[in-house]
């Protein structure tokens, strides 16, 4: 009987345990797949070789993503906030060299391309619904434009002048209809060969950008300028206020981060190496070499690849963070907390893929999406993105 | 279930039935217990629910090809203790460990419209997943001679303990692993991309021999379990592994299996004194 007793003692505690797990597991039970994915954009043509450019989130928490194919030519890409694909667009030919950024009006997307035979300069308007691009703007004044900024109220266009050898920029209204402002400075020798090198993807790729500071004061700009790779620093008026010039054209600024008060986050190079600041002051009206910038060499970097730098916030905490490419082909996000030098975190991405940073931007969701390109089956060279959820994130710099 | 599957299994029964009744000795063992240890193997029955793929496109759906039950092996052992209500219902408590594996294969093809040259790719993805299993199952057993076949059905914990990953790959897509191309991934943990817990019920049909001091049995059991396997917060979390080396990334689903497993149990209270096998004419 007492054996008997023992044994429906033995079984009832089984049972109360039985059921206490299946009320417990019954409560948790939530998916969120949309906030974390990684996505290849496949083409089947292995002769079709893909460069993506610049990304934006759209209206609809889906992505826009521009890139260059084959060359200059110009291909758009839509995706769901999944990461699905749900339409792409290959532009007809005569619009070429699409330059980063895609520029935000209104909740309509825009970007800048060239006439393939006058060389001058488109302002095309994407058409969700018409899954495709239209012209919106000739500006026949700016030839071979080599990258655009939006700063919101004013867009800044940055070109090569092949008639004077002169790096433009040009300050466009906030509706891009009209030349507010331009300025120029020389170069002194022809670069046009570097330049078609960069446009038709078939040598170095430059690393040109165009930014303005928070407080409107300076427009910053990397292009050709007195016989190298220089960092310009211009007033308003877009008139020249100081320099940093590279070493020839083997250094220079990658990128660069204004953070208010003449302090900068910044990426330089310098022939095969890249170097980090995260907060730096520069002079705007200093005369100066990259290289006597202090940063922190990162010897695993490649130079070639696009760095970026942007501001994002994690956890309520304000991150200056970069991505770049290693020599290894992985992707490398950096977080530094914004006015720090110090590094909170690292992360790599990818291993046995090549991967190459193009860009990336915080997410609605509090994500983090990476536009990359990703070499598939050590080949083909196809359009990913690979997207952080917000909890991901918050890990990473925790 | 078909006609011809129904009638099997109607003569399996009557066979062990018949077979049954003509035993020399009747099994009593109300009240009694037993400690069983079982091992055997398994076949599992991934049931998706969402598809995931890393390569997207316009043209083509990715959509991995399941393989049949046959070839998602696995193995189970464990052990379990059962107390008898009556000579025919008892109560099976277990603790067990299972291995589930689950195959699939994909394919990718690119076209060299230059060199009128393809490039194709086939993978074999083998998945294991393992558990701490704890059953809990109700046994009826059809006669109370020597050899007994009985039916059972209850409900089951599975823990997981840890899941892994291979993967085979060859450059010609035939559905199968060509041998003379065939290469293998390292074999990778995926246990972060699986759900910790799964439960569900399970029943199956068996028979036992009894002697005094053992017994003996082969069982199979069908176990359907209620929960999703596969962790959605980490579906993509694995930023440096399959994902996009082998353009890999775990479907949704549900994971059934059917096990066949041997038994042998001792009873654990005194059963020689107790008497458990009587001749059949002293039982009536």
């Amino acid at each position: 009987m007492r054996t008997n007793n023992i044994s429906y003692k033995l079984i009832a505690k089984f049972m109360f345990v039985f059921a206490f797990v299946f009320i417990l597991s019954g409560c948790k039970d939530k998916y969120k797949p949309e906030e974390s994915f990684i996505k290849v954009y496949d083409e089947k043509d292995i002769n079709k070789s893909y460069f993506p450019l610049s990304m934006h989130q759209t209206s609809d928490d889906g992505y826009l993503i521009l890139s260059a194919y084959n060359g200059w030519n110009i291909h758009l890409l839509k995706t769901d906030k999944k990461g699905d694909l749900i339409w792409k667009f290959d532009l007809p030919s005569k619009y070429v060299n699409a330059v980063p950024n895609l520029i935000e009006r209104n909740g309509d997307l825009f970007f800048v391309c060239m006439d393939a035979v006058g060389l001058f300069t488109y302002i095309m308007q994407v058409d969700e619904i018409g899954k495709q691009a239209t012209e919106f703007q000739q500006i026949p004044q700016i030839q071979y434009p080599m990258y655009v900024f939006d700063n919101e109220s004013e867009v800044y266009i940055q070109n090569y002048i092949r008639a004077t050898y002169q790096t433009g920029i040009f300050e466009l209204n906030g509706d891009m209809d009209q030349i507010q402002k331009s300025g120029t400075v020389q170069i002194f020798t022809d670069v046009e060969d570097k330049v078609v090198d960069h446009l038709n993807y078939t040598g170095k790729r430059f690393p040109f950008f165009v930014s303005v500071t928070p407080e409107k004061d300076y427009i910053i700009m990397s292009g050709f300028n007195n016989y190298s790779f220089s960092t310009i620093f211009m007033n308003a008026n877009l008139n020249f206020s100081g320099v940093y010039n590279g070493a020839a054209f083997d250094g220079g600024l990658n990128a660069l981060l204004p953070l208010g008060d003449k302090t900068f986050s910044l990426a330089r190079f310098s022939f095969s190496n890249l170097y980090f600041n995260p907060n730096v002051s520069l002079d705007p009206s200093a005369i100066d070499i990259a290289e006597s910038i202090p940063a922190q060499s990162h010897a695993e970097l490649d130079p070639q690849s696009p760095v970026l730098i942007k501001e994002i916030m994690i956890d309520n905490e304000v991150y200056v963070v970069y991505l770049a490419s290693s020599k290894s082909n992985q992707l490398m996000l950096s977080f530094y907390p914004k006015g720090s030098n110090e590094t909170r975190a690292v992360k790599y991405l990818g291993q046995s893929v090549p991967l190459r940073a193009c860009d990336f931007a915080k997410t609605n969701d509090g994500g983090l999406m990476i536009l990359t390109r990703a070499t598939v089956m050590g080949s083909f060279n196809r359009i990913a993105t690979i997207k952080l959820s917000e909890e991901e994130l918050e890990e990473i710099v925790k | 279930m078909s006609i011809d599957k129904k009638v099997i299994i109607i003569l399996l029964v009557s066979f062990f039935s018949q077979f049954s009744f003509g035993q020399k000795y009747s099994v009593h063992k109300k009240r009694m217990s037993y400690l069983a240890f079982n091992a055997g193997f398994n076949f599992s029955f991934p049931k998706v629910s969402d598809r995931y793929s890393v390569l997207n496109s316009l043209e083509e759906n990715y959509e991995k090809k399941y393989d049949k039950a046959g070839k998602n092996t696995g193995a189970q052992f464990g052990i379990r203790y059962s107390y008898n209500f009556t000579n025919s219902i008892a109560l099976n408590l277990g603790f067990g460990y299972q291995s589930l594996g689950f195959k699939y294969f994909t394919d990718y093809s690119w076209n060299d419209t230059i060199n009128n040259q393809d490039f194709n790719r086939e993978m074999h993805h083998l998945q294991k997943i393992s558990y701490f299993s704890f059953p809990m199952m109700v046994r009826w057993d059809m006669s109370n001679r020597q050899l007994i076949p009985y039916l059972q059905g209850g409900v089951f914990m599975d823990f997981r303990h840890q899941a892994k990953k291979e993967i085979h790959y060859d450059n010609t897509i035939d559905g199968k692993e060509t041998k003379n191309e065939v290469s293998s991934s390292e074999i990778k943990s995926i246990t972060d991309q699986t759900r910790k817990f799964n439960m569900g019920l399970m029943a199956g049909a068996g028979i036992s021999y009894y002697t005094k001091h053992f017994t003996f049995g082969v069982e199979g059991n069908f176990r359907y379990g209620f929960f999703k396997i596969v962790n959605d917060e980490n579906r993509y979390s694995d930023l440096t592994g399959f994902a996009l080396q082998y353009l890999d990334v775990l479907d949704q689903l549900k994971l059934s299996n059917l096990n066949i497993q041997f038994t042998v149990s001792i009873p654990i209270n005194h059963s020689v004194t107790m008497n458990i096998l009587r001749r059949s004419k002293y039982y009536k």
